[in-house]
């Protein structure tokens, strides 16, 4: 009351109405209940418990920096630097990332810095408090209240004429603004700072340490005014915005992302809400008493407080809330059920504190001596609402919103499962029976393997009993063997509920099973898929259809995926807690499960914020060469993903190492990559985070990897490259050398052709030769042969024309038809040799053979005979022996028939050549010549007309009676000048 | 009798070495010694034949006349030998006048043109027949050095076109004797020069 008329006097009616309201809050949420805090600290690999300073990276990553060292902080493991890595003091007061990725630390001996691993000095002076990055990317620090930028590697200190610069900060936007004490603050344009807001008179006085610009409305700025509170300036009118009596000093000042203000005190920090609500958090609740140094929020809306000499602690959020007292009671107990009766009362049975009910306000103990102080093996609602109890050695009772009835009598063995089935009847079961109660009647179906442990209506006649040794059905009050799924026998079920299409069961150490009644198909979940453990002791589904199953290690989330036909598991809660079986019930807007220590209560909807998504980058990339060593690389790839790195084709054993952060959940980060060129698809989701391969082709290819938390994606970073192949493999080689080979095996097979070819001929050539030989050496011997008989006859007949008288005309004549036919025989062999001779092939020699067998004919006769043009040139002109034969033959019957008919004393035969290039020979004798028309010349000339045909020449013949006679015979032999 | 011409007959062939024998043995100046059917009956008794001129078949059984031809010429140095035989190749001829023939008949000539063949030889002169002399000339015109002069060139010419010595000795306006002498000087040059160049170019470029 006394602070209420205190703060009225003070300040407007305004400020008044707020103050109130916050007041009343104020006094409400001191229900213990834990919120979640984790903390990490020495134990987690913290340097040093007291953290001065949080930054949150470009990679998302924190920087921490305590009095012991500077620490980054991936949400899981922690990596220090110190004196002993080369920072000049372990008092690291300030930390800022440049724009090439490098870490200052701003301490008490001035600047460190950090690239690629390795620390260097910047600034060796004094102690820097402050660092801060302007838009531009200049890094501007506090050193002793004076303000200085880094201009390269050098201090830079801006000409405030000796005012002092309490603190720098950047508003929402980047800009940077300094607050100079006493007077206002700048703001930084371009290269200068100009006055943009001078502080109120009222807060001239104040000791400011902190400001803090609002995320999300522009000129609302929160003043920390050191031993005095919280003030808002707002359009130049300042104003108290939260003081507590109770706090002495203030100590830091951070906004969420949701707009709530949070203030750090020297015992514990607040949070104050935007409707007023404000919630003190301190070693009661999950924080700390202790004083809180700083108080941050990071990319992804998780606050971080830092509390001295216990670390940081991350704010979990009030997705879920944990209760080990309520109401001033103690509930840390293990809880065996949880139900809600006709009134929507909380009934909640324990394993050893007996029952307890809850009506809104108060926590109750059911003192009843049935229930009290005795074990409860499990409470449970049926339809009409009545509250179902199974108390050890107690049988069953059945509570109907006024009184308690026994329902049934203790037995040998404990009830430990109860379920209404679709007719309205009970079942409940101990281990090795079942009994069914309806309308009064009980009845008792036993005959199923192992010990039962849960119990699900099917359908109208079965009910499905889940037992140590699998499942079995039992359907019409009996246990039918028939109906078995395979996947689950010998699994121990612990609990049965359908979900949509599917019956899903929980296991002990099976994970989930679900199996889809449709279509018969079975998919299982275990840790791998993301739940916290193969232990899963209840089951149950929220209003919005989501799954919840408490684990044996914490509380999971399953939604269904229609378009995977399975299900996404969440793992929102890094709360590890054991839940109990059965032990789980879907109320109001939450979800409570009870657990070993008391209850838990999830919040179905968790806020609607926009989920922030992990964050992945590469780290590095390692090419290995094949065979030597000194060719290994190692990629630091500094964001540069679409550039394709050309490597050797020995160079093909790549491994990839990459970091996934999500500072929210960092348990739950899995990793999805792919190959392009190899891989299809991405890999189903792992915890990796170095992948390698090793002899990868010649080609193209990208590695391509995301995170996934939470069902959140993260970005996706790739590395490209090129191996390119050696020479000998690229297609152009390839193909060449194909070709060459198509050449090569032609070409063996050409020669081999050619040469059996020329054997061939050669062979044909011989062969030919041969039989020349052999018809020269035939006809020489026929011609000898034939020769010395003509020669026989020859001989003879010239002795016979000796004996007879020469007065004996007729016979003496028929002595000279006989040597001359058998001359003429003679000289016929004689031809027949000449024609097959080789070398009378050509024009000369047939020309020569006829001017001899004119000469021959004619000699002695009286006839002049002559042959003229024959000249040795026509020895190349080369015909073939039909010519041969037909010419000579041609002209033996012309020279013949002028001998014996013309009558003539001069013959002359000329060979001239025509116009035309050919061969012309003419006949022309004195004789008498004769009638061209009679017919007994007739034949002969028809003859010499037929060979004159074969030979393809033309025949001429002129005769004038008395004159002579002309015979021209035309050839076609071409005469080559 | 003494001068009759003896003549000795080398002929295998029965008929025509006893028609040969009848024909000659008619000729008044000639007597036909002996005739023997193979050089090999012949050579025994050859020497003391003594004959003025030998008639010399070449295709005969064991040593042909080719063969037997420088044997003969050691033998009987001054006896004249007429090669007589049905072929006339090049390639005989010259063999046969390079090995010191002093004549080359075929044996379709008649027995007036023998008769005057053996003549010619015992008078020294050759008998040249017209395809002997072609022959010749045919040989010598594919060779710039003949061993013949123009004169013999000339002559051997005529006969290959057929001339007779009459005919040649009025075409050239000398008279036959001179013909006759230089016909022998041609023959002599080709059994002289038999192992010339001259003769053994010719010879191998028709014998191929």
């Amino acid at each position: 009351m006394l602070i209420l008329y205190y703060m009225c006097s003070k300040l407007s009616i305004i400020k008044v109405s707020f103050i109130i309201s916050f007041i009343l809050l104020f006094s409400l949420k001191l229900s213990a209940q834990s919120y979640n805090f984790t903390n990490y600290s020495l134990k987690d690999g913290l340097p040093q418990s007291q953290v001065m300073v949080i930054y949150q990276a470009k990679d998302r990553t924190l920087w921490l920096g305590t009095f012991g060292g500077v620490s980054n902080f991936d949400g899981r493991e922690f990596t220090s630097y110190s004196k002993a890595d080369g920072l000049s003091s372990n008092s690291v007061n300030s930390i800022v990332e440049d724009n090439e990725g490098r870490m200052l630390f701003g301490t008490e001996r001035g600047i460190n810095m950090l690239k690629k691993g390795k620390i260097s000095t910047l600034y060796l002076g004094q102690v820097v408090t402050h660092l801060l990055k302007d838009k531009k990317g200049v890094v501007w620090g506090l050193t002793e209240h004076q303000l200085f930028k880094v201009v390269k590697g050098k201090l830079v200190f801006y000409p405030f004429k000796n005012k002092k610069i309490s603190t720098i900060k950047a508003d929402r936007h980047g800009d940077l603004f300094a607050l100079m004490s006493g007077e206002g603050i700048y703001k930084l344009n371009g290269d200068k700072w100009q006055l943009n807001q001078a502080l109120p008179h009222e807060m001239q006085a104040l000791a400011i340490r902190e400001i803090l610009f609002d995320k999300q409305a522009d000129n609302k700025i929160y003043l920390l005014a050191y031993q005095k509170g919280i003030y808002l300036l707002q359009n130049g009118v300042s104003k108290l915005f939260f003081q507590n009596p109770d706090i002495d000093t203030y100590y830091s000042l951070e906004q969420d992302s949701k707009g709530n203000m949070w203030v750090g005190s020297e015992r514990g920090a607040y949070l104050i809400s935007k409707d007023g609500t404000i919630i003190k958090f301190n070693g009661e609740n999950g924080l700390s008493d202790n004083q809180v140094d700083k108080i941050f929020s990071d990319a992804e809306n998780n606050i971080w407080i830092s509390c001295f000499s216990d670390g940081i602690y991350k704010y979990e959020g009030d997705a879920f809330i944990r209760y080990n007292t309520f109401k001033g009671q103690n509930v840390a107990y293990p809880i065996s059920g949880i139900a809600a009766d006709k009134n929507d009362r909380l009934w909640i049975g324990t394993y050893n504190r007996g029952l307890f009910k809850y009506d809104g306000n108060q926590l109750e103990n059911i003192n009843l001596p049935d229930f009290m102080g005795k074990k409860i093996y499990f409470v449970y609602a049926d339809k009409a609402k009545n509250v179902w109890i199974s108390v050890y050695n107690n049988g069953v009772w059945k509570y109907n919103g006024k009184q308690f009835i026994q329902v049934l009598k203790p037995d040998r063995y404990e009830n430990s499962s109860i379920v209404e089935d679709l007719e309205g009847g009970i079942w409940i079961n101990g281990p090795i029976a079942s009994t069914y109660l309806k309308d009064g009647k009980t009845q008792k179906i036993t005959g199923f393997d192992g010990y039962s442990s849960c119990i699900f209506p099917l359908s109208k006649d079965s009910i499905l009993l889940g037992t140590s040794k699998g499942l079995t059905l039992i359907r019409n009050k009996k246990a039918d063997p028939s109906f078995k799924i395979k996947q689950l026998d010998n699994v121990y079920v612990l609990s049965i509920i359908k979900h949509g299409d599917n019956l899903v069961f929980a296991t002990l150490g099976d994970g989930i099973v679900t199996w889809n009644v449709k279509t018969k198909a079975i998919k299982r979940y275990v840790v791998a898929n993301g739940l916290n453990s193969n232990d899963i002791y209840s089951l149950a589904i929220d209003y919005r259809n989501q799954l919840w199953v408490g684990t044996g290690r914490g509380i999971n989330k399953l939604t269904f995926n229609k378009a995977e036909n399975g299900y996404t598991v969440f793992r929102d809660h890094p709360l590890i807690v054991e839940c109990n079986q059965n032990a789980i019930l879907p109320y109001k807007n939450s979800i409570l499960v009870g657990t070993i220590t008391g209850l838990v209560r999830c919040k179905v909807l968790t806020s609607l914020e926009a989920k922030k998504n992990p964050f992945i980058h590469i780290q590095e990339v390692g090419i290995y060469h094949k065979n030597d060593r000194s060719k290994d690389l190692s990629l630091d790839l500094n964001g540069r993903g679409d550039k394709f790195y050309k490597l050797n084709y020995s160079q093909n054993h790549i491994s990839i190492s990459f970091k996934g952060v999500y500072l929210t959940n960092p348990e739950s980060v899995l990793y999805r990559y792919k190959l392009v060129g190899a891989d299809n698809d991405f890999s189903k989701p792992v915890p990796n985070t170095e992948i390698e391969y090793s002899a990868i082709r010649p080609g193209s290819y990208t590695f391509q990897v995301y995170a996934i938390a939470n069902g959140q994606q993260s970005n996706i970073e790739q590395f490209s490259f090129t191996i390119v192949p050696p020479f000998y493999d690229t297609i152009w080689f390839k193909v060449m050398a194909f070709l060459v080979m198509i050449f090569l095996i032609w070409l063996i097979f050409y020669l081999i052709f050619k040469t059996r070819e020329r054997k061939k001929f050669q062979l044909e050539k011989l062969k030919l030769k041969e039989q020349e030989k052999i018809r020269k050496q035939t006809a020489e011997d026929f011609h000898d042969d034939i020769g010395n008989k003509l020669t026989r006859i020859n001989v003879l007949s010239e002795i016979l024309d000796k004996k007879v008288d020469g007065a004996e005309k007729e016979q003496k004549e028929l002595i000279k038809m006989i040597r001359e036919n058998a001359s003429l025989l003679y000289t016929g062999t004689k031809d027949i040799l000449w024609a097959l001779d080789p070398h009378s092939d050509n024009l000369f020699e047939i020309l020569v053979h006829i001017k001899n067998f004119g000469i021959d004919l004619f000699q002695n006769t009286g006839v002049e005979f002559k042959m003229e043009g024959v000249l040795s040139e026509y020895q190349k002109l080369h015909l073939s022996m039909e010519f041969n034969r037909n010419l000579t033959l041609i002209f033996k019957e012309m020279l013949n028939n002028v001998l014996k008919h013309a009558n003539a004393s001069q013959v002359l035969i000329m060979v001239i050549e025509t116009d035309h290039n050919t061969i012309n020979i003419l006949t022309t004798d004195d004789g008498d010549g004769f009638d061209l028309g009679s017919v007994e010349r007739g034949r002969g000339l028809n003859n010499i007309q037929t060979r004159c045909k074969r030979i393809k020449s033309t025949f001429e013949i002129s005769s004038i009676k008395g004159k002579g006679t002309t015979t021209t015979i035309s050839t076609r032999i071409p005469v080559t000048k | 009798m003494n001068q009759n011409l003896r003549i000795v007959l080398i002929e295998d062939d029965d008929i025509i070495r006893m028609g040969y024998q009848s024909l000659l043995t008619d000729v008044p100046e000639f007597s036909v010694i002996n005739a023997y059917g193979s050089y090999d009956l012949a050579k025994k008794q050859l020497e003391a034949d003594q004959p003025d001129v030998i008639l010399l078949d070449i295709q005969m059984p064991g040593t042909s006349g080719l063969q037997a031809l420088p044997f003969i010429k050691k033998a009987l140095p001054n006896a004249h030998i007429i090669i007589l035989t049905v072929f006339d190749s090049p390639e005989l001829v010259f063999e046969a006048l390079t090995m010191g023939a002093g004549g080359y008949l075929t044996k379709n000539s008649s027995a007036a043109k023998i008769i005057d063949a053996v003549r010619e030889v015992s008078t020294g002169g050759g008998a040249m027949s017209t395809n002997v002399a072609r022959i010749v000339m045919h040989s010598f015109q594919k060779n710039l050095d003949s061993p013949l002069t123009k004169r013999e060139t000339e002559i051997l010419e005529r006969i290959a076109n057929g001339l007779t010595k009459s005919q040649i000795a009025n075409d050239l306006f000398i008279d036959q004797e001179t013909v006759r002498s230089h016909v022998k000087n041609i023959y002599i040059k080709l059994d002289v020069n038999s192992k010339s160049d001259a003769i053994k170019t010719a010879k191998e470029r028709r014998f191929i």
